[in-house]
């Protein structure tokens, strides 16, 4: 025998509101957008409550509408500046700060290539004030950049279905998530692993 | 010496390879060429096992989700304006 699954939308806000927001914010890291995607998703789930199917619980449901628009809202952000990420060249100072523009191009720096950390930098890396940083590090991404690492990272997609979501091609794919891991390894060696 | 080239790769263009390699979007002389770098270069594959153990910690931090709150306030807020929605 099956599970019947129900709506009871009297009583959503009391029992997923904070499932739903952990969930945003988790993902976006900016708490105003988080509420406010929360508050959207009960509103269009209430609209759109015709559409549910009683075949998954009342929660999956939800969260899939949020999911939704979590990606819309990346995906806005990733089509606003869309033209930046393109210039590979060697005028870009972003990468400039990592690799050598003379001598050995494109080659590490002496000042920025990765430091050893040190033997017992594993340690602690399961606390909270660890997360702490890594989200702090994770907000310093532009936007876009962070959404191509938290979708992979979090939410398991790989790269063709992102481009897919984001709507963006495939060498900007790779392009972003690149550079937001040039940036994340080094936002977290300054604020974690060599504090 | 065009192949050679192709083979000796940059420190950009290695940490760039190998995230296309994770996904097997490489082709055998990008995989040569970023294979016979790491084999010399220590700064990447410092940069690889580094941003490695960072994408295993952010895997497990949907786990932070369950302890976060919508704020008091807010949830009161919503509550309201959405019981009136019910209403109507």
């Amino acid at each position: 025998m099956s599970a019947e699954y129900t709506l009871e939308p009297e009583k959503w806000i009391e029992r997923y509101a904070d499932a739903l927001f952990g969930y945003a914010y988790s993902r976006i890291n900016r708490q105003d957008i988080a509420e406010d995607l929360v508050q959207d998703t009960f509103f269009s789930a209430l609209k759109a409550k015709d559409t549910f199917l009683f075949n998954s619980s009342e929660k999956t449901w939800l969260v899939s509408i949020l999911k939704r628009k979590i990606i819309d809202h990346y995906r806005k952000k990733s089509t606003q500046n869309e033209l930046n990420v393109y210039d590979k060249d060697s005028k870009d100072g972003f990468m400039n700060h990592f690799f050598e523009t003379e001598g050995r191009v494109d080659h590490w720096t002496d000042a920025n290539a990765p430091h050893a950390w040190g033997k017992n930098f594993e340690t602690g890396i399961e606390s909270e004030e660890f997360y702490n940083i890594l989200k702090n590090c994770l907000g310093k991404l532009p936007e876009k950049w962070a959404a191509v690492f938290t979708l992979k990272n979090m939410d398991d997609l790989d790269s063709e279905e992102i481009c897919k979501e984001l709507q963006i091609a495939p060498s900007n794919y790779w392009v972003m998530m690149h550079r937001a891991k040039l940036q994340l390894r080094e936002c977290m060696q300054i604020n974690w692993f060599e504090k | 010496m065009i192949l050679i080239d192709k083979i000796m790769i940059s420190c950009k263009q290695a940490t760039y390879l190998h995230e296309k390699k994770k996904e097997g979007k490489l082709d055998g002389l990008e995989r040569l060429g970023l294979w016979i770098h790491l084999l010399y270069c220590k700064f990447c594959s410092r940069f690889i096992k580094q941003v490695e153990l960072i994408e295993a910690a952010t895997r497990k931090f949907y786990k932070q989700e369950e302890s976060l709150h919508l704020p008091a306030e807010r949830k009161e807020a919503l509550k309201k304006a959405f019981e009136e929605t019910l209403n109507k």
